[in-house]
């Protein structure tokens, strides 16, 4: 999900009425640059999160709106797929080994820094330089790149309209979704998230109400915020739906509502 | 039209779910009247931590409880410290209360016996609530001596381990209890002063874990209780059922330590990169005047770092800034030094205080020793401080934890490379303190080592001032 400060940037409450910013491609230029990330991403294939990241925070000498890459970058990040390196798994009981050979040959002398590191190289079958250098391969950073979503700039700048309205959703009190249909995704989703739900029939069609279980007792009932976001890409999926929360802010009520086909870019917002 | 989906009419039955208490197959009218009904379980409802009462009304009228088992804890209290009265005194009238209240005892009067004490005078689950990691880690530590590594879980963050005892966070403590509150009866939140009556949305909210929480039983400790401002906390534990002061105490000792200053240069190259940084972040501060934007240097730093969003030039000396950090943080003769300093004392074991986890991994990777950080996870913490106990560990690279509450037993040597709070006197002195711990006459040996000709001068002697103010004679601690 988007930082707090991601989606702040682009969100203004008038009147008690919520309204976000999201990024349009009015001047043509959007598209294309989304388009470029994505190459240059893609190029990044095989590399360490760490190492994408920064290239990607590199982009911001071609923006006028860091706060925007970031959002974008961080949307683009969680769309692909990272795994551990090639026996990470095995580098808690690497490290657990080397340290306690270095306890036994204290203190460390010049010229001895591979020393505790041989014995575990060699069951690992790398050697002991290498075994060093990738010391803390699993850690989340040093994930590397395994594969991109083939998607263009277009889609691209639809999924980061749609983690701005999730990330709006953490204030979120109250939801409520009008649909159409694909009920059974949305149950189990509901399900999943741990929220409690009502389903009120309005004429032809049902609307359906999440709350978080407890809201009703917590000094802080925003509290299930990131759970009605994580409802809202299964939304995204079905054609029709409706969103309309009830959201506290700063100690005050407003409320926010958009159509989901209506992500995509509307409004003037320059990159 | 509501839509509503009618269960079968079922046997009355009581239970805890989703940090909500609920009674089914009862009628609004015949349910307690601190209920409400709930449609979306079609169900009378109340908070979680109102189970216990539930339960009581339950019985009176035959009603069944689902799933409700007992969570009883019968390990061995491994701990062979002989409790001071104090602490027993403190056990013997929280028990007599009913099992719900606050102890208040000063600093160093040995709290975490209370709990253990606890634990094993009623031989319930525990879950044990603290305000940081850090402090997750060190009671992970304790617990784990006391009753076995084997009972003891950290819910927290990246980890999730939910056993008889487990240890979590005010912020995650929500979470946890929500899911598996009916597994604890029994819940210890330490430094409850935390819990204390504050218009702070952020600090009130830490309440709602206990309001959902099904434990009937409650103890509280804290050194500083929150008198005037306890109402939430009463309501939410009981009042306090026992209390010391400090002046009833034994004090604890600061640790006396000797201080050295090590200076070392950059390379040619690190030089280089220092400098150009500077020009570009200085030159920006005085064409921009960011800094006579207030009074307040804090106030004046936070909007130059929110300028840097939409202003290309106030990024590129952000990024500047950031660079000389970097470069003065991770110069490569830091390492040597600190190798060398190791060396002038092969007998002692060491703790290197690192300004950031790029270079404390680092020096982990030139060492081969051990790294604590944030992230590690407790019982990993657990066995590296098990391993510098028994010797196999000579020394561990550490970034920010020991701001509180986590102590390395035998450390007598310490080295600073690098302190992310740039200057910050008081967090630097707790830190040493609390890591050097007096071991009888033994006077404990801290070097800090600074690059030369960069600002950590400056931050260098900022950190000075505020140790040697302490280490003129003041004992007692009062941190």
């Amino acid at each position: 999900m988007l930082s707090r400060a991601q989606v702040d940037a682009f969100v203004r409450v008038h009147g008690g009425v919520l309204r976000v910013a999201y990024l349009a491609d009015e001047n043509g230029r959007i598209v294309p640059f989304l388009d470029r990330l994505l190459r240059l991403v893609r190029r990044l294939d095989g590399r360490s999160l760490d190492t994408v990241a920064e290239a990607l925070r590199r982009q911001e000498r071609r923006v006028r709106d860091a706060s925007r890459l970031a959002g974008i970058s961080r949307a683009l990040l969680e769309w692909c797929e990272f795994a551990s390196p090639r026996g990470a798994e095995q580098l808690p009981v690497a490290r657990q080994h080397a340290f306690a050979a270095r306890g036994s040959a204290w203190p460390p002398v010049p010229g001895d820094s591979l020393l505790p590191y041989m014995e575990s190289a060699q069951s690992l079958g790398i050697d002991a330089a290498e075994l060093q250098r990738t010391l803390y391969d699993d850690r989340p950073g040093a994930r590397v790149l395994l594969s991109v979503p083939d998607v263009t700039g277009r889609a691209l700048l639809a999924r980061y309209n749609l983690e701005l309205a999730r990330g709006v959703l953490r204030d979120a009190v109250r939801v409520e979704l009008l649909a159409r249909g694909g009920w059974r995704d949305v149950f189990r989703a509901v399900k999943a998230a741990g929220l409690m739900h009502e389903l009120v029939r309005s004429g032809k069609r049902y609307r359906l109400l999440l709350t978080g279980p407890a809201a009703a007792f917590l000094v802080r009932p925003t509290r299930y915020g990131v759970r009605f976001a994580r409802v809202l890409p299964v939304l995204a999926r079905a054609p029709g739906w409706r969103v309309r929360a009830e959201l506290v802010r700063d100690f005050r009520a407003s409320s926010w509502a958009t159509y989901l086909s209506w992500l995509l870019p509307r409004e003037r917002s320059p990159l | 039209m509501y839509l509503v989906w009618v269960c079968p009419a079922s046997r009355p039955s009581i239970t805890f779910r989703s940090g909500l208490a609920v009674l089914h197959g009862v009628a609004p009218a015949d349910a307690p009247s601190w209920m409400q009904y709930d449609v979306r379980l079609n169900a009378m409802v109340a908070a979680g931590a109102r189970y216990p009462e539930l339960r009581a009304w339950a019985v009176t009228q035959g009603i069944e409880a689902l799933a409700d088992s007992a969570h009883s804890f019968d390990a061995p209290l491994l701990d062979l410290r002989a409790p001071r009265e104090a602490q027993q005194e403190g056990v013997r009238r929280w028990m007599a209360a009913g099992q719900r209240g606050t102890v208040v005892l000063p600093t160093g009067a040995g709290k975490t016996l209370v709990a253990l004490l606890a634990i094993r005078e009623t031989g319930l689950n525990a879950c044990v609530i603290v305000p940081t990691r850090a402090l997750v880690s060190q009671w992970f530590t304790q617990l784990a001596d006391a009753f076995g590594a084997e009972h003891v879980g950290a819910f927290y963050g990246d980890e999730k381990e939910v056993r008889s005892l487990t240890v979590t966070t005010y912020h995650s403590a929500f979470a946890l209890l929500e899911r598996h509150g009916a597994q604890f009866p029994l819940i210890i939140c330490d430094e409850v002063h935390h819990l204390a009556d504050t218009a702070d949305g952020d600090a009130r909210a830490r309440i709602d874990a206990l309001r959902i929480a099904p434990a009937p039983h409650r103890l509280g400790l804290t050194a500083t209780y929150p008198d005037g401002q306890d109402a939430t906390l009463v309501h939410a534990l009981g009042p306090v059922v026992y209390r010391r002061s400090i002046g009833e105490m034994t004090d604890a000792e600061l640790a006396r330590f000797a201080l050295e200053r090590r200076y070392v240069e950059l390379t040619p190259a690190e030089r280089a990169r220092y400098d150009t940084a500077t020009d570009r972040f200085e030159s920006y501060a005085m064409q921009s005047g960011w800094r006579t934007a207030s009074d307040e240097v804090d106030v004046a730093w936070k909007r130059f770092v929110a300028s840097a969003r939409r202003t290309p030039a106030a990024r590129r000396a952000l990024q500047a800034f950031r660079e000389r950090e970097r470069v003065v943080r991770m110069a490569e003769a830091k390492h040597d030094e600190a190798a060398r300093i190791l060396r002038m004392f092969p007998n002692e074991q060491s703790v290197l205080f690192c300004g950031g986890t790029d270079v404390a991994m680092e020096v982990s990777r030139r060492l081969a020793i051990p790294l604590i950080s944030a992230s590690t996870p407790a019982s990993e913490r657990h066995a590296i401080l098990a391993a510098m106990r028994d010797g196999t560990l000579r020394a561990v690279a550490s970034v920010k934890v020991l701001d509180e509450g986590w102590d390395v037993p035998n450390a007598k040597l310490g080295i600073v490379l690098g302190d992310s709070t740039r200057g910050g006197a008081r967090q630097h002195t707790q830190r040493l303190g609390r890591l050097l711990r007096r071991q009888g006459d033994q006077v404990a040996s801290l070097f800090e080592v600074v690059a030369a000709g960069t600002w950590e001068f400056f931050a260098s002697q900022k950190r000075g001032a505020g140790v040697r103010k302490v280490a003129e004679g003041q004992l007692g601690f009062g941190l």
